[in-house]
């Protein structure tokens, strides 16, 4: 007997149930990122006092932990499942599990962990309070409540709840191998993505070129900057995403020195400290001109 | 009358679960004495979503007030009008009164006026609401977070509250949540109300207790059903759970009804380092390891769950899912070690900074093999030589293995394994045990290499760190050398190695190419006495004792203990202690005088008085031992001084010491000098004691 939800059915099923939260379910923004936070939907999301709810699967891109499709549990590409809410309703975590049941995870029968754990990312000076959530002893879930987004302190806050789609789904099918996962009935992972992660692993640990990515690094800087000051805050961010992103891949490479990662880790968050302050600064600026 | 404050949070973390309770316990204590509100006790407990605050016996009003103010001076009173002057009538006003109220009290400076007060205890029940919300929102968290609109800073948000007085509710509001009688089952378990009828704990803890799943609210309860799920587990295959007492403590604080769940791993990984296993099974997962009588590693795990004993068997895959990818990440790194060894790890040191200005890991590990190997010359411990030179050459380099970097708490430990695997049996023991002692009353290194090596280290830590001023003020201690320098002195005293701080200190500042007298070395030595007071002091000591051995630098600190037993032995005998207050006096009169030092010139003595004194001291000092090393002698020696009560009293009675003729006061003074280096300076200071 086949055990468990197959993956495209899983996402299915949190689409639906997060819909029904009041979630506006939106598509994966096309810009390479290493976490589904990046996203402007989260990143801008979390900033000024307008209510929001999205949910929405993202790509994420970690370079640096691809294995050729050779290493059971480990990818370069994967997917996150990414809900927020703002501001956090009351009984969030009672509708955190009830999403657990909808993809067939029963919380009376399993051992559900809530693990002190508070989120940072020094790259978007973000921080936030929260859990990592273990059903089983595994980590399935990373449940936040930002306090600060790019230098700005949050009122109201926004909860972030982030689920590893293909651990859980390994938990699900009872599989050990991720490229063993069913993606639907008939198709594995496997045929859907190995090929994929053999040769991005090459690309990003052998072929990628140096030289070119610290040029794109810093035609992102300037663009990003100028785009900021003329207001258009939105494809300002697109340059602090893919300079993230050419970073990663650079770090891949082992091209990054010690210093050199502090340097452009402080160098992405005033970007985004910069996207952040435009758009703030253009949400704001609206609202005083209605009142006049 | 009794009440009842519930506050259901989301999962607070575990380490802020009992540091809340007692902080809840003493804080409501002193609201209440604040507010006049008596009691007879307050009770907390709870997990880590209910924080429970109990009154037993809270008096059904606040104690009245009543006193007397002093005002003005009584002319003050009326004006030539007869009306109450600005003065008076201020005065009424500030105490609540009107001037009518105001009475006249004569006192020795006349008569003035008073107004007698008299405010009335407002009723419990009044007051609750308000003591409930101070309760709840004053509480200190480690850590803090907003979640709602009135920006609360809270260890976690509140969900529920529940305020009782006898049976009646308390009603008030923290961050947006009102209280009310309800409390609600463990959260993966629906949000179905729990209603609870009066403040009285025992009912309170059997409502609870009779959900389904229960909820064991006490603290201890819950700590013997844990203790109680997880033997029974491991006894179920018939072997024992080894109860680590933190990995329970945490384990009572992040579950409401603990349930073990067992399961087994593959054999292969009971090859890697034990403490390797059991680290990753407890920091990592959070499991009990599984031993069998003799205490050897079984090829088991017990989890713990919170809530049910249903589906064990789908929980148990999980965990040990789990943890099979958690030690497979062990093996690889441990073999990823092995293949590298100590010589390569040793190198990487080179690119670990010790301390900003101070070199790396690599030029630490030189000094501290340096200082190592000449404190074993200096013990004539040649048969130690090579284990030394290997063990403190190779202390640090573990801290480059892959093991260390993903478990700091194995430093030490794993050196010793791979020294271990590399044959140096003896050198092994003392790198595993490089670290001891770990805290301030646990085991030292356990052989005598290994306490010269740890030695080393800790004062080659100590000097650096104050070399360059890191020196730990107030609470700020981040390199905790408190402890470390704590550690020097047990091991100097407990091993009774033969070397002086002083000459230790010396040495090891040489070797940062300094002098022991760089600016901020000279505050090592104080900062060690304080540590030596307190271990003398968890010896049975009285620390106040050691401000007498003013030499204490300069011998080792097993003979420093030795004055000390000394010293305290003596001062019970009362002949001693009026020898004490004439050396006080000695030392006082040579204070106020100027004189030179300068020999006692016999023919100047002109009273029996003096001539007696001096010939008892010139006996004593003959008598005594030179150089007494032993507590024998010391005892010898101070007991000795007790021969000089009477001619010192006699002296003082008799003789005059600021006379005219100039000669004879200098000899006098001569004399009382030879006097203050006998008390002073042969064993200690007695004049500190």
């Amino acid at each position: 007997m086949k055990q468990g939800m197959n993956f495209q059915d899983m996402i299915v099923a949190l689409n639906n149930y997060w819909a029904k939260q009041g979630c506006v379910i939106v598509q994966p923004y096309d810009v390479e990122k290493g976490a589904g936070t990046y996203n402007p939907e989260t990143f801008f999301g979390s900033l000024t006092k307008k209510p929001v709810r999205r949910a929405y699967v993202e790509p994420c891109r970690r370079p640096a932990d691809g294995r050729y499709g050779e290493n059971p549990n480990r990818l370069g590409k994967y997917y996150q499942y990414q809900v927020i809410m703002k501001p956090a309703p009351e009984n969030i975590q009672e509708i955190y599990l009830n999403s657990l049941k909808a993809i067939g995870l029963d919380p009376k029968k399993h051992d559900v962990r809530w693990i002190e754990d508070d989120w940072q990312s020094p790259t978007l000076g973000a921080s936030g309070v929260g859990w990592e959530i273990w059903l089983d002893g595994m980590e399935i879930t990373q449940y936040t409540y930002f306090q600060n987004m790019a230098g700005f302190a949050l009122n109201p806050i926004t909860v972030e709840i982030t689920y590893g789609l293909e651990r859980i789904a390994m938990y699900c099918q009872k599989v050990d191998n991720v490229f063993d996962l069913r993606w639907n009935d008939t198709i594995t992972y496997r045929e859907v993505y190995h090929e994929n992660e053999r040769q991005f692993s090459h690309y990003y640990f052998e072929e990628s070129n140096v030289e070119h990515l610290r040029r794109y690094i810093e035609e992102c800087e300037q663009e990003c900057y100028a785009l900021c000051k003329k207001g258009l805050y939105l494809p300002a961010y697109d340059d602090a995403m893919k300079l993230s992103h050419y970073f990663n891949m650079l770090e891949a490479r082992g091209a990054i020195s010690v210093s050199d990662r502090t340097n452009n880790i402080t160098k992405i968050r005033n970007l985004a400290k910069a996207c952040a302050k435009a758009y703030v600064e253009s949400v704001e600026g609206k609202k005083e001109e209605t009142a006049k | 009358m009794n009440t009842l404050l519930e506050i259901g949070t989301e999962h607070l973390p575990a380490r802020f679960v009992m540091p809340s309770l007692e902080q809840l316990k003493t804080h409501t204590e002193a609201i209440l004495q604040e507010k006049r509100i008596s009691f007879e006790s307050v009770e907390t407990f709870g997990t880590y979503r209910r924080l429970v605050v109990m009154i037993n016996g809270i008096a059904d009003k606040a104690a009245d007030i009543q006193k007397e103010v002093k005002g003005p001076p009584v002319k003050l009173l009326k004006d030539a009008n007869g009306k109450f002057t600005p003065q008076s009538a201020g005065f009424a006003q500030k105490n609540g009164i009107s001037p009518e109220k105001l009475i006249i009290k004569e006192t020795d400076k006349g008569p003035f006026i008073y107004a007698d007060i008299k405010i009335k205890g407002e009723k419990t029940s009044k007051l609750l609401p308000e003591i409930f919300t101070r309760i709840v929102t004053e509480l200190e968290f480690a850590k803090n977070m907003v979640w709602e609109e009135s920006q609360l800073k809270y260890g976690r948000p509140i969900r529920s509250l529940i305020g009782l007085y006898g049976d009646k509710v308390v009603k008030f509001t923290v961050a947006g949540v009102t209280s009310s009688r309800y409390t609600y089952p463990m959260i993966s378990f629906g949000r179905k109300p729990i209603k609870i009828s009066r403040a009285d704990k025992q009912e309170y803890v059997q409502v609870l207790r009779n959900q389904y799943p229960p909820i064991l609210v006490l603290p201890q309860e819950r700590r013997n059903a844990l203790i109680k799920t997880v033997s029974n587990e491991a006894q179920a295959r018939g072997y024992l759970a080894d109860l680590d007492e933190s990995l329970i403590a945490e384990t009572v604080c992040f579950t409401e009804h603990p349930v073990a769940v067992g399961g087994d791993f593959e054999l292969k990984f009971l090859t890697l380092p034990k403490e390797l296993i059991t680290t990753v099974l407890k920091k990592q997962i959070k499991m009990f390891p599984v031993v069998n009588k003799k205490g050897e590693l079984q090829p088991y795990f017990i989890a713990v769950r919170d809530g049910l004993s249903v589906n064990q068997t789908e929980v148990s895959d999980g965990f040990k899912k789990v943890m099979s990818a958690r030690l497979s990440d062990a093996v690889f790194f441990f073999e990823n070690d092995k293949k590298e060894g100590l010589n390569v790890f040793k190198e990487k040191l080179k690119n670990i900074q010790f301390l900003e200005g101070l070199g790396n890991l690599f030029d630490k590990s030189t000094r501290v093999q340096q200082l190592a190997l000449w404190l074993t010359d200096k013990f004539g411990k040649n048969d130690l030589k090579q284990t030394v030179e290997y063990a403190a050459s190779y202390a640090y380099a573990d801290l480059a293995s892959h093991v260390v970097y993903e478990f700091p708490e194995l430093q030490g430990y794993m050196g010793g394994q791979y020294a271990a695997l590399e044959g140096k049996k003896e050198a092994a023991r003392a790198m595993e045990e490089f670290y001891f002692p770990l805290t301030s009353t646990s085991a030292l290194p356990s052989t005598e290499a290994g306490n010269i090596v740890s030695l080393a280290g800790k004062i080659d830590t100590l000097v650096g760190n104050f070399l360059i001023g890191q020196i730990p003020t107030g609470s700020e201690d981040p390199f905790a050398l408190r402890r470390q320098a704590f550690a020097v002195v047990r091991i100097l005293l407990e091993n009774k190695m033969p070397i002086s701080i002083r000459e230790i200190l010396t040495y090891a500042a040489k070797l940062y190419k300094a002098g022991r007298e760089e600016k901020g070395l000279q505050a090592l030595p104080e900062f060690l006495f304080q540590r030596l007071s307190l271990v003398l002091e968890q010896r049975g000591h009285h620390a106040a004792v050691l401000n007498a051995v003013k030499n204490w630098e300069e011998i080792p600190f097993a003979q420093v203990e030795e004055v000390v037993t000394a010293l305290e032995q003596v001062k019970t005998n009362p002949k001693f202690d009026a020898v004490l207050e004439s050396a006080k006096r000695v030392c006082n009169i040579l204070k106020k005088s100027t004189l030179k030092e300068s020999p006692v010139q016999t023919s100047l003595l002109e009273l029996p008085a003096e001539q007696e004194l001096f010939s008892v001291l010139e006996n004593t000092v003959k008598r005594i031992p030179l150089h007494p090393r032993t507590q024998k002698q010391y005892l010898e020696v101070l007991s000795g001084l007790t021969v000089l009560k009477d001619p010192l009293e006699k002296f003082f009675t008799d003789v005059m010491v600021n006379v005219e003729n100039e000669k004879v006061r200098n000899n006098r003074l001569a004399l009382l000098n030879m006097t203050r280096h006998l008390l002073t300076e042969t064993v200690a200071d007695i004049t500190l004691l």
